[in-house]
């Protein structure tokens, strides 16, 4: 008899290490989350020079797609951060198309997706906020840390604005991080319940019920949450590309705090 | 004689196009909106529970260095929650003037006035 199926929708998060590399202690194993993360960039590299090698008057689909996604991140930083942003154009637009491919490709069957992990997303998050600040003390120099005291305001609520304004500064990170990661961890488990419910159906009222005849009442119940997973896919893509895009601009609002002190 | 009834036409299939536009522009922004307006409103629950998770940490790490557990945890969590609060105004405001905007920028694309910051 097979085995009875079990429900672990947890179990895509795990880490595995795929070729062990020990540092003076420290476990730096090339992982599946590693391995992941080397697919979407070579796919990225890939989709970006051969889709403009041709260098055609009228685009192929390729070439549209990487011209598309070049104007969609250059109109973003144009309209969030200015003229200024044109030089933080290669990092916002490769920041883009990590965590976009890393969401899309984390949707294949049986992939592993690096963005459902904190410390992925807190990684990337915390080299945006160091950018950031870099940017704003290197412009303003000591004056940027006027940004944590807003003018106008009495000298004598400083000991409640300023501690207020800089956990609101260093939460940046932390709701950007969690932000992606809640979403992604969240859908990938909804998707691997839902595809547990139909093994589940199936096995219990169809393959391994007693008497005859059950199998099909089996395979239609297991159909049921197949169905709804279908649904769950598409609004997980939409999810995707929309947490991509919001992490993105995010980081175009504060590189403009950064360049314009409010 | 073609080419006269030509003429016309050209004209009303002007209007035509434009009335064709028109109707497949407007409903466009419908079936985004509500999905927009939920990325919006988890985007403001993070940002207040985030901004208290700070607030903890920092006065949780001072707590442990000045060894006042746990009077600077509770003020910095306080702090915590109004940094979260001013998150979520900022956040509003923001969403605000860029619901104000999209219309502007629509309304002088349709002039043909360039608009310059």
């Amino acid at each position: 008899m097979t085995q009875e199926p079990k429900l672990d929708p947890l179990h895509q998060f795990d880490i595995i290490s795929l070729i062990h590399i020990d540092l003076g202690g420290i476990d730096a194993s090339f992982s599946n989350s590693a391995l992941w993360m080397v697919i979407s960039v070579a796919v990225i590299t890939l989709m970006m020079t051969v889709g403009i090698s041709k260098r055609a008057m009228v685009p192929g689909r390729l070439q549209a797609l990487s011209e598309m996604a070049y104007e969609f991140i250059a109109n973003m930083l144009r309209e969030n951060v200015g003229s200024q942003g044109s030089k933080f154009f290669p990092f916002i637009f490769s920041l883009f198309m990590f965590i976009l491919f890393g969401n899309l490709l984390g949707l294949i069957p049986f992939s592993f997706t690096f963005t459902s992990h904190i410390f992925v997303t807190f990684a990337l998050a915390l080299v945006v906020f160091v950018l950031v600040t870099f940017v704003g003390l290197a412009r303003h120099g000591l004056h940027f840390f006027t940004y944590f005291f807003p003018s106008g305001a009495p000298v004598a609520m400083a000991p409640l604005i300023v501690p207020i304004e800089v956990i609101s500064y260093l939460s940046r990170p932390v709701s950007l991080s969690i932000r992606l990661f809640a979403n992604m961890m969240a859908g990938h488990t909804m998707l691997k319940v839902f595809a547990g419910f139909s093994t589940l159906l199936l096995f219990n009222l169809g393959i391994g019920a007693e008497g005859d005849g059950t199998f099909l009442v089996g395979f239609l119940a297991g159909l049921a949450p197949m169905v709804l997973n279908v649904a769950l896919t598409g609004f997980e893509i939409l999810v995707a590309v929309l947490q991509a895009y919001v992490f993105t601009i995010l980081t175009c609002i504060y590189l403009h705090d950064a360049i314009h002190l409010h | 004689m073609t080419e006269n009834d030509d003429l016309p036409s050209l004209e009303a299939l002007g209007e035509k196009v434009q009335q064709v536009r028109q109707k497949t522009d407007k409903p466009k922004p419908d079936p985004k909106a509500p999905r927009a307006m939920m990325g919006q409103a988890m985007r403001i629950a993070i940002d207040q529970v985030s901004a208290i998770l700070v607030g903890f940490g920092i006065g949780y790490v001072l707590d442990e260095v000045l060894g006042t557990r746990p009077i600077l945890m509770i003020v910095f969590i306080l702090f915590g929650f109004a940094a979260g609060i001013q998150n979520v105004y900022r956040n509003a405001m923001r969403m605000g003037q860029s619901a104000d905007k999209v219309p502007k920028e629509t309304a002088a694309q349709k002039g043909g006035e360039p608009n310059k910051e």
